[in-house]
């Protein structure tokens, strides 16, 4: 056994201070909670497999996107991250990937390319009545309600970077996936973009403090 | 402080409870809310405003809006200052400073006036003509000169303090302007349920509305005005976009619009931007914005007091201002009708009405009797007297004879141009129409419509009417069912006129275009000279250029080239509109993107624990990496790196590698797709194997290069070096989609998943034993030199250990996950205390890879092959790869084509400098006796002196021959001794230790 350690660190932590910033409304108008403990996972069916997608979601007990969309399970999320590709996401895994990977690469054997992204990414979820405003200041999308409603999703840029959102419900709230080492530079756009609605983050977690 | 003399005791749309102080070149003055600073400079009877761009002549204000010339103002004072602002468009706030621009010292006494004087000698072509010869002298004498004399207004110079935002939006139906045809069409299909953005540029709603005294349902147009902004404000998919300026028509739809959120006040409130930019896509666009009102070019015409008859109304009615006691209306059509009446309601004597039209209408006629004013038709003014503080009189010709009428104020309409900037932007030219007398628009941007005044409808009726049926027409085509308004009822309007380009006979300087000076006699020199094309004609003369790009000139400039040339108008055509529509700040565009926020910046896992280390950082692509680490504050690069080199040598240093680029690869067919991109083969790695692979471009030079682990069977992760991390990543996903859809292979980006570190040195693997999990034998036996295996290390996380050396020491890579890429930096630097470990960043790296002869940046640098690298053995002979049949065209092949060499200074003490050609001993420095070029120099190695690897003519032939290295940037030439390019273990023994 090594007499050593490893403390995980995450790119928000310091950075994305918990309580309000920017205008002093209540409530303010945009909340952004970093979530820690997720598992990020990516799926891509083998290319040769004839009708990879419906084989794959045999496996997995689910039926695999096609578009754009998000579909959410208990604890879990699978997002369509690309033709035959999909972000799997699993909450309370300790900031861990590997039991979703290796679950995964298991279940799906030779018919599908797993890999670990865990860290790859920082996941967070806005929410609050002027979220679209927000995510407007940066997202060419439309994200008016008769175009984009929940279970949709987007791979898209936000200021240079290349990131997912998809809305969860229709308070409304997004899921959102940005880079782990641009995660800064998001930061500094989301407190200049949400400083005239308030912005709160909620927080108390590791990934914050 | 002056009482505003020339404000109306009621009426306008004014809130004269309140009152506000604001100053013009430090004169103090009030307004009310509703106002602009033009209109309450009118209120306070200010008639010069500027002195005219070349000849320094006193100008007035000559619009209401944002086709103004003349009175172009600088705005607030310090880090704020704003210079050529349209006072016709500022919104009055309280504290407002303003200065009049282009004089010196003072508005009133301009000593460039007498460049009036010198008029004959400024006209079209001056510059060019005069300030010829010596050519030299037009960068460091001339043009200097003329700009310190010309320029108008100046910038602030010191950082502009507040923030800027760019946002998107989206909608079925997008109205700019809020006019009478716009506030229809945004009704109409706000009504039907569309999600509808109406954009108007001024801060009220309304258009010309506001501006004429217009009778609708039997009531003063503000009621009915009243009840529609309501609605639409009632409205939940309706968004109202006030004091925002829709400045271009771009592809797919697209619009760009300015918001000034916060230029009508003095400071922008906390958390609120200056300015917003919105870029628009709009499936469905009804441009109703409206038009503007042309000119008369007669004798000096440029005088403060001459002044647009509909501005003339705006000022009355919008603003209970009177620009003038005593007016002479000129116009060419039926809108003078409007304007006698509204004088001679608000008590402004009309002392002539003239109308050159040999036959006036009945309207006009009309208007003129019940003002018990005097009519003169088939007339024209042929000059205006007066001083700088205004007009005095007016001659008038016509057949009676010439008279000489006095007055303050002339009221000048030459008929109305549809604003159809937006129609055109997208490469769509306007047609000439003879029945409005004016240029329309023909083909249409995608998705467009055009309504009302725009169109060439200039009664207040025929705009509600097309509005609401485009307003209709729109929402039908995204499936709406139309919910349409009620009509208004309004009165029958007159609007006949005739186009009259200029004044025959005119005395005195006539002006076409008032912002760049530009008059009748300079389109004549035009076309004298040969300069008849109208795109010619603008850049002659600089008629249309500026901040006003001539809204109010062109259209009598291609009039009266028309005239000249005895051309029809669609023969003479217009000159192009381009973005944007009235002048938009930079700061807009860049929104947040400014300072450190201009592009992201990309930290490695390790980052914090660097910058706590005090690691100087220098810029890598987007990433931060550590430069060097100093030991004291004062330590400089070089001793810090020879510091970290000699810890790296002879004991372990650790470098944060993460910046370079890490591909998961997988699929049954990835080796062939290996060996298809590779030059080398890799189909036949062993599992648990890391190979050096090279990559080529389609052309046959080296695309990059790194290793290529198989960690499993079907599983395998290309890294690339940092900078071209994303080309690669763009080159497989092109190489796997496009040339060969058939291999089943799927790839993504692990660059950010995993935190890597190389660990280098002989001590590296005692280090690493510290760190390892005991069940991993990481003994020379088991995991040999080029091993690469999956492990865990720090009692259990999982981690991969690369047997690889950039360094030339016996080395290896270790990835974590990078959430423990800042722990594992720690945990190094504590474990291997004992062993004098030493953190090393880029400068130690770089000296280390020159040692060892390793291509990077300087060699891999886009023009070079294998062959030049000295890795042509790596160009497999047996099996095809990208870049493969180029890399083997005659030219590469060349003898004498440079190769990469070593080298070292002779006198060991002297330096060497990247970038140094290669020439013979006694051979002249220059490009017929160049022989190559030094790509990469250490300052100091563990040689004890300089070195430099080079591509040289004759590369590994010459070794022991001296040649010099001439720097011409660095002003030296130094001999030097070409030898191999590893300096370091040429046997590479240390890796296998």
């Amino acid at each position: 056994m090594s007499n050593f350690q490893l403390q995980p660190s995450y790119p928000l932590a310091g950075v994305a201070r918990p309580g309000c910033h920017g205008s002093t409304v209540s409530p303010a108008g945009v909340t952004i909670r970093v979530v820690p403990d997720i598992a990020i996972a990516l799926l891509t069916a083998g290319r040769s497999t004839v009708d990879a997608r419906k084989k794959l979601g045999k496996i997995l007990k689910v039926d695999l996107p096609e578009t754009p969309r998000a579909l959410f399970g208990k604890g879990q999320t699978i997002l369509w991250a690309g033709p035959d590709s999909w972000l799997v996401l699993r909450e309370n895994q300790h900031g861990s990937g590997d039991a979703l990977f290796d679950q995964l690469s298991d279940a799906v054997g030779q018919s599908a390319a797993v890999v670990d992204l865990t860290d790859s990414r920082v996941f967070l979820k806005v929410a609050g009545l002027q979220t679209r405003a927000f995510f407007e200041k940066g997202i060419a999308v439309d994200l008016h309600p008769r175009t984009f409603g929940p279970g949709d999703t987007a791979i898209t840029l936000l200021s240079h970077l290349s990131v997912q959102l998809w809305q969860v419900d229709n308070s409304p709230t997004y899921g959102f996936l940005v880079p782990r080492a641009t995660a800064q530079h998001f930061w500094h756009w989301a407190e200049a973009s949400s400083a005239e609605y308030g912005l709160e983050v909620l927080g108390g977690s590791s990934q914050t403090n | 402080m002056s009482s505003q003399s020339h404000r109306l005791a009621s009426g306008g749309l004014i809130d004269r409870s309140q009152s506000i102080a604001f100053s013009f070149d430090g004169r103090h003055y009030t307004g009310h809310p509703g106002d602009t600073l033009a209109s309450a400079l009118v209120a306070n009877g200010v008639k010069l405003v500027g002195r005219s761009f070349k000849f320094h002549r006193p100008r007035g204000i000559l619009s209401s809006g944002p086709e103004e010339p003349n009175a172009l103002v600088e705005l607030r004072t310090g880090a704020r200052r704003e210079p050529n602002t349209r006072a016709t468009q500022v919104e009055l706030f309280e504290g407002l400073e303003a200065r009049s621009q282009n004089r010196w010292p003072s508005l009133e006494f301009d000593i460039l006036s007498i460049n009036g004087l010198a008029a004959p000698l400024l006209k079209a072509g001056f510059y060019y003509k005069t300030f010829m010869w010596p050519k030299s002298f037009w960068e460091r004498v001339y043009e200097p000169l003329i700009r310190r004399a010309a320029g108008l207004g100046c910038a602030s110079g010191v950082a502009d303090p507040d923030c800027y935002e760019k946002t998107h939006a989206h909608c079925d139906v997008l109205v700019i302007g809020a006019g009478p045809a716009g506030l229809m069409a945004a009704l109409t299909a706000g009504r039907s349920g569309a999600r509808v953005i109406l954009v108007e540029q001024d801060f009220q709603l309304g258009g010309r509305l506001l501006d004429d005294a217009v009778i609708i349902d039997d009531a003063p147009g503000d009621a009915w005005l009243a009840s529609v902004v309501a609605e639409l404000e009632s409205l939940p998919e309706v968004r109202i976009l006030r004091r925002t300026t829709c400045f271009g028509t771009f592809d797919q739809r697209n619009y760009g619009a300015l918001e000034r959120v916060s230029d009508h006040l003095l400071a922008p409130p906390e958390h609120q931007p200056r300015q917003r930019l919105w870029r628009i896509t709009a499936n469905q666009t009804i441009l109703a914005s409206g038009s503007i009102e042309r000119p008369l070019v007669f004798g000096d015409n440029d005088r403060p007091g001459v002044m647009l008859a509909g501005a003339v109304r705006s000022y009355l009615n919008r603003y209970a201002a009177i620009p003038g006691r005593s007016a002479v209306v000129f116009a060419t059509n039926d809108g003078a009708a409007r304007t006698v009446t509204d004088l001679h309601a608000a008590g402004v004597a009309v002392a002539a009405v003239i109308d050159p039209r040999p036959q006036s209408s009945t309207a006009v006629a009309a208007a003129a009797k019940a003002a018990g004013t005097n009519l003169i038709m088939g007339g024209a003014i042929t000059r205006a007297h007066g001083s700088k503080h205004g007009v005095q009189s007016v001659a008038v010709v016509s057949a009676s004879g010439e008279v000489r009428i006095d007055c303050d104020l002339v009221a000048v309409s030459g008929g109305w141009n549809p604003t159809i900037h937006l129609t055109s932007h997208t490469g769509h030219k306007p047609v000439w129409s003879p029945q409005i007398g004016s240029f329309v628009a023909d083909r249409l941007p995608d998705g467009m419509r055009v309504a009302g005044a725009s169109a060439g409808d200039f009664t207040t009726a025929g705009a509600m009417f097309a509005g609401a049926a485009m307003g209709a027409a729109a929402v039908e085509a995204r499936g709406f069912k139309v919910r349409k308004p009620d009509m208004p009822r309004l009165a029958a309007e007159s609007i006949s006129g005739e186009p009259l380009w200029r004044v025959r006979g005119a005395k005195g300087k006539a002006f076409i275009d008032f912002q760049n000076d530009v008059t009748d006699t300079d389109v004549e020199l035009a076309e004298r000279e040969g300069f008849r094309a109208i795109e010619l004609m603008k850049r002659y003369t600089t008629l249309g250029m500026a901040t006003d790009q001539g809204k109010t000139s062109n259209v009598s400039a291609i009039g009266i080239m028309a005239e000249i040339t005895g051309r029809e108008m669609d023969k003479v055509g217009t000159t192009t509109f381009r973005p944007p529509f009235t002048p938009v700040a930079i700061a807009a565009f860049a929104g947040h993107a400014r300072g450190k926020d201009f592009r992201p910046t990309r930290l490695t896992p390790g980052h914090a624990w660097a910058a706590e280390q005090g690691a100087v950082f220098v810029e890598a692509g987007p990433w931060l990496r550590a430069q060097y680490f100093p030991k004291t504050p004062n330590e400089d690069w070089l001793t810090a790196a020879k510091r970290e080199v000699t810890a790296t040598r002879n004991a372990v240093g650790f470098c944060d590698v993460s910046t370079l680029g890490k591909i998961d690869l997988q699929g049954r067919d990835a080796g062939i797709f290996l060996d298809r991109l590779y030059t080398n083969t890799f189909s036949t790695l062993a599992v648990g194997k890391v190979r050096y692979g090279l990559m080529l471009r389609e052309d046959g030079l080296v695309l990059d290069d790194g290793t290529t682990s198989r960690l499993a069977e079907n599983r395998w992760l290309v890294t690339t070096t940092t900078g071209n991390a994303a080309r690669v990543m763009q080159h497989m996903e092109f190489c796997a989609q496009v040339l060969w859809p058939d291999l089943d292979v799927q790839m993504v980006s692990v660059t950010e998943q995993w935190a890597q570190v190389s660990i280098a040195g002989p001590r590296s693997r005692d280090l690493l034993r510290k760190l390892v999990d005991p069940q991993h034998d990481i003994s020379n036996d088991a995991f040999p030199y080029m091993a690469a295996h999956e492990l865990s290390i720090c009692g259990g996380v999982r981690a991969r250990l690369f047997r690889i050396s950039f360094s030339g020491e016996l080395a290896y890579e270790l990835a974590v996950p990078a959430r423990y890429g800042d722990a594992l930096m720690r945990v190094l630097a504590t474990a291997g205390t004992e062993f004098g470990a030493s953190p090393y960043g880029t400068e130690a790296l770089s000296i280390m890879r020159i040692e060892k002869g390793h291509a990077a940046g300087g060699e891999l640098s886009g023009q070079t092959t294998a062959r030049d690298l000295g890795l042509a053995k790596m160009m497999s002979t047996k099996k095809d790869y990208v870049g493969r049949m180029l890399s083997q065209r005659e030219a590469f092949l060349e003898k004498d084509r440079p190769t990469l060499v070593g080298f070292k200074p002779v006198d060991r003490a002297q330096p060497l400098g990247a970038g140094a050609h290669f020439i013979e001993v006694g051979a002249d420095p220059v490009i017929a006796n160049d022989l190559g070029y030094m790509t990469s120099t250490a300052a100091w190695s563990t040689l004890g002196h300089a070195i430099g690897l080079g591509l040289l003519a004759g590369g590994l032939d010459r070794i022991g021959d001296t040649i010099i290295a001439h720097d011409s940037i660095r002003g030296r030439s130094t001999p030097v001794e070409v030898c191999h390019p590893v300096f370091y273990d040429p046997q590479g023994e240390k890796l296998r230790v």
